[in-house]
């Protein structure tokens, strides 16, 4: 793989102190748009259903299509997420998206959210507070390694290239 | 095949495909393009995709026939079994603060199905 490649993809900040974090904001977009894809999945399929066309061509709903490509954009920044952060920490976070859905659910298509799953949802939120606060408690520290992988020193990040980085193989 | 049983299996095969992404692209060079035109050779990505798609395959098979307010305290326990296989792993150290915070979103997917 050629470390040389260093052609800044759009949403790879250029800044080396935002690079350190830079998983946060691929964290939080992956969480939204896989959320909207869903509702937007939902909205074609609404559609379908009230449409009167029937067989292939009611499949080839451009709302159907738009959220499916929405979601793989979604699952694209979680790819780059889970490069840069434990999986540990990441995957409980995507929990998230019961919340945007059920929101969106009862903002576009008058769903009713039951007493009980507003509870789970606000335990839900609860949970990813607390994993906020774990990352600082004083039992958090990772081994070095880790560290150096998630924040490293910015003496090793050069301009646009990602030298601590090793070459995928 | 047995709701029950593809409903487990989801879960599971659900999991594992989030840890071999993991494994397959932990310390990738994330902004370089031609590392993202190869990530799909790797076997780990590989068979994330592979695996999350017979998960979500076999999740749709499950809800067919069971009832979503039983399938999903049962979706709550695969943020556990994501922290176990990644501690077993991938060797990702997990402090006492985020096992809780683990078991709190697992709860809120649990109750999420109520009605």
């Amino acid at each position: 793989m050629d470390k040389s490649a260093s052609t800044a993809l759009p949403f790879a900040p250029a800044s080396a102190a935002s690079k350190a974090a830079s998983w946060a904001p691929a964290l939080f977009g992956a969480v939204v748009l896989a959320g909207c894809g869903h509702l937007i999945i939902k909205f074609g399929l609404n559609r379908i259903r009230a449409s009167e066309a029937s067989g292939a061509a009611a499949w080839l709903n451009p709302w159907l299509f738009f959220g499916l490509g929405i979601y793989g954009v979604g699952t694209l920044l979680w790819i780059f997420a889970v490069s840069r952060k434990q999986i540990n920490y990441l995957y409980p976070i995507t929990a998230l998206n019961y919340a945007i859905v059920a929101f969106g659910g009862r903002l576009f298509f008058q769903e009713r959210v039951p007493p009980t799953r507003l509870l789970g949802i606000a335990v839900v939120i609860a949970g990813v507070i607390l994993m906020q606060w774990s990352e600082k408690g004083p039992s958090s520290s990772s081994t070095p390694s880790q560290k150096r992988a998630e924040h490293p020193p910015l003496s090793e990040v050069k301009g646009n290239e990602c030298k601590y980085r090793e070459s995928f193989s | 095949m047995n709701p029950t049983a593809a409903l487990w299996t989801s879960i599971v095969l659900g999991g594992c495909a989030q840890v071999m992404l993991r494994k397959g692209v932990q310390n990738g060079n994330t902004r370089s393009p031609r590392w993202w035109m190869s990530m799909f050779a790797s076997n780990w990505v590989a068979g994330w995709a592979v695996c999350f798609a017979a998960a979500t395959i076999l999740w749709m098979v499950a809800l067919a026939r069971i009832d979503i307010s039983y399938a999903f305290p049962l979706l709550g326990s695969s943020y556990l079994l994501v922290a176990l296989l990644s501690r077993w792993l991938l060797k990702e150290s997990i402090p006492p603060r985020r096992w809780l915070a683990i078991a709190v979103v697992s709860v809120g997917v649990a109750l999420s199905a109520g009605k």
